[in-house]
């Protein structure tokens, strides 16, 4: 070998040997910026779940703080309410599994909406790891609803006490918010849910809920409605969850609590009142100064006929131009007259077509059947001129 | 509320005392109360007579009046007008309403806002549902005027996209309605009106379902002419339909010169040229809608 190619070859390998060094210069630089960075976003993170969790703290101290004065107004009803109510036993028994609700803790509270299962069947821990079967339910409903009437009437499932679901689309929904979100479009559908829309500048409207659930419907309504005053009747039990989780869900609500010692009381200036709970005892003789809206999701399915009839009537003497009302679409022909046709005395019954029509005939997947256990009938009923 | 009421139904009634209070319910029950409802009877009976009284004495809105002598349904329609009009001469608005559908109790309200909020339109009418024993379907057309200025467009528009069954039953204006002749001695008279009032201004549809209809069998026109006509139906009645309803157009607006300035004489005769060609081009090509009915009226045709 020549000298010069030596020195070349030399050369040639110093220059290699620093580039390779520059390199791991670089790569170390980089591994220490990704730390560095990774670090920072653990940090944000963590900063983050903390501010969560802070925020979840103050909502569940400030829910307890809700709980601990509804339970009083609550034990006042159920005190003077007497035991004048014929209860079913469906009606008994959902009693019997909210009972413990009386002596809740703050982590019960704190978590409401993981209670509830009892009252709507529908219970958070089968969303931890949901079923295919709960899933395709779930996305298909939620398809069909989205793609023919499109976003105004959705409203998701609010995270706070424990608001659980699927995500899609960014939003978290299950069961409920699918069941809640297909009455509304059936409201819709029925011409009943624009004059409550449109009234926003309007005069306010007054909607009854008998029952009321854990709340849901009342806060998707007001949500979509909101130049409404709601008001729900139900056993003082069902307040310790409803009246709760709408007070904490919708903290700038106001909300009244009917006193029988001052019925009038309840309904001075109604209009400034966003929810109002009247015990269910009161049915017969509560009496707001208007009402434009009854609904019914399923409560008077638990009732005994007769006591279906006392509210089919009370809507019909206190004006309600609508009742509405849900039941799960295979309901039995019993319990279709046991409801509906106890209204049909006070009022023209309209069943409103199902949106979920253009599910497919061939149950995608390979599931078992067409998925219509999330389906429910919706009955939008005009009041009679005369009964 | 002082002067005459604004909106005015003329119903024409026919034996259908089994639904008529449900009818009547849904009518004097609207949200929009400035209205009157004129009952005619063509095939009085105490039965009717019974179910109308007994809503005539809670509500002075309503009132009744049976023929003497069998009108058939296009004479009757035309006394339903006639009587509303004589009633309540100033009222702005009319609607035909039948003896057995039912209107939602928003119908009136969300069908007067529309039509004040459009000077330019002469009808307004709701999307319906079909009302079966069991339940109820959405009837899914979609169809209106608004936006077209032009005659010729609107018209051409209503013969190839217009369900007449649904549209008949909307709000009109009444001198507009007057002035396209309210309904002729034609068969589909119902199709031929709002073709002719087409032409006078624009038709709105508000998108809530507000109308709820009776299903019942499909057009024929063996069954159309004794239900239509009260004695032998006209001889032109057995010409083509587009035939009849052109001749009508013709004779309103081009012969009697009844279109005013929205459609003078010499237009009236263009309308008719139009709506001849624009129905042959319908006759050829017709839209899914109308194979559908074709198919099962011929269908209907084979199993009798």
């Amino acid at each position: 070998m020549q000298p010069e190619d030596a020195a070349r070859h030399e050369q040639q390998r110093r220059e290699r040997k620093a580039a390779l060094v520059a390199r791991r210069v670089e790569v170390t630089a980089a591994k220490r910026r990704e730390e560095a960075e990774r670090a920072e976003r653990r940090q944000a993170e963590a900063a983050q779940l903390e501010t969560e969790r802070l925020a979840v703290a103050a909502t569940a101290a400030r829910a307890f703080e809700i709980y601990r004065d509804v339970r009083a107004r609550a034990a006042r009803m159920r005190d003077t309410a007497g035991t004048n109510i014929e209860r079913s036993p469906a009606e008994v028994r959902l009693l019997a599994q909210l009972a413990p609700l009386w002596d809740a803790g703050p982590e019960t509270v704190g978590s409401l909406r993981r209670a509830c299962g009892p009252i709507s069947g529908v219970r958070a821990e089968d969303y931890a790891l949901p079923s295919p079967d709960l899933m395709l339910r779930l996305k298909q409903g939620y398809r069909v609803l989205r793609q023919q009437v499109g976003d105004a009437l959705f409203v998701e499932e609010s995270p706070v006490l424990g608001g659980f679901g699927s995500r899609r689309d960014g939003h978290l929904f299950n069961e409920d918010t699918l069941m809640f979100f297909s009455a509304l479009v059936a409201l819709d559908d029925a011409a009943v849910l624009p004059a409550f829309r449109a009234a926003r500048s309007g005069p306010r409207r007054l909607v009854w809920e008998s029952g009321g659930g854990w709340g849901g419907f009342a806060y998707q309504f007001t949500r979509v409605c909101p130049n409404v005053t709601y008001v729900i009747t139900a056993p003082p039990e069902l307040f310790l969850v409803s009246a709760v989780y709408l007070a904490t869900a919708l903290p700038e609500a106001r909300c009244r609590f009917f006193d029988a010692a001052s019925p009038d009381a309840t309904w001075e200036q109604w209009e400034t009142a966003d929810f109002v709970f009247v015990p269910d005892s009161e049915v017969g003789r509560f009496a707001p100064p208007r009402l434009d809206l009854t609904v019914d999701l399923g409560a008077w399915l638990l009732m005994t006929a007769g006591r279906v009839r006392d509210h089919a009537r009370r809507a019909f003497e206190l004006g309600s131009r609508y009742v509405f009302s849900v039941l799960p679409a295979r309901a039995s022909a019993d319990a279709v007259s046991r409801v509906w046709g106890n209204v049909e005395s006070w009022y023209w019954l309209h069943p409103v077509p199902p949106r979920a029509e253009t599910m497919p005939a061939v149950p995608p997947h390979g599931a078992a059947s067409v998925p219509d256990d999330v389906r429910h009938s919706h009955l939008v009923a005009w009041r009679r001129l005369h009964a | 509320m002082s002067g005459p009421p604004r909106v005015v139904f003329g119903l024409p009634a026919y034996g259908r005392p089994d639904v008529l209070g449900r009818t009547l319910e849904s009518l004097l029950g609207q949200t929009f109360t400035d209205l009157a409802i004129v009952v005619v009877d063509d095939r009085p009976s105490p039965e009717v007579r019974a179910v109308v009284e007994s809503y005539q004495s809670r509500d002075g809105r309503l009132t009744y009046e049976a023929n003497a002598a069998r009108l058939g349904m296009i004479g009757n329609w035309r006394r339903a007008f006639d009587a509303g009009r004589a009633r309540c001469p100033g009222a702005e608005f009319f609607a035909w309403a039948s003896d057995h559908d039912v209107w939602h109790p928003r119908w009136a309200e969300a069908l007067v806002a529309a039509l004040d909020e459009a000077p330019n339109a002469v009808m307004a009418y709701p999307r319906s549902l079909r009302m079966h024993p069991h339940d109820r379907r959405r009837v899914e057309g979609q169809f209106e005027t608004a936006g077209l200025a032009a005659a010729g467009r609107r018209l051409r528009a209503a013969i190839h996209g217009l369900t007449a069954g649904n549209a008949i039953y909307g709000l009109f204006r009444a001198d507009a309605l007057a002035r396209a002749g309210v309904f002729r001695r034609v068969l589909m008279p119902d199709r031929q009106i709002l073709l002719a009032l087409s032409l006078l201004g624009e038709f709105r549809q508000v998108p809530d379902y507000l109308w709820y209809r009776e299903v019942s069998p499909a057009f024929s026109p063996e069954r159309q002419r004794p239900t239509l006509f009260a004695g032998r139906a006209p001889v032109h009645t057995y010409l083509p339909l587009d035939v009849q309803h052109a001749g009508s157009l013709f004779w309103q607006f081009a012969v009697a010169g009844r279109g005013g300035a929205a459609v003078r004489r010499l237009s009236g005769l263009w309308y008719t040229a139009l709506f001849l060609g624009a129905s042959a081009q319908r006759w050829v090509t017709p839209p899914p809608r109308v194979r559908r009915a074709r198919r099962a009226a011929d269908t209907a045709a084979g199993r009798a």
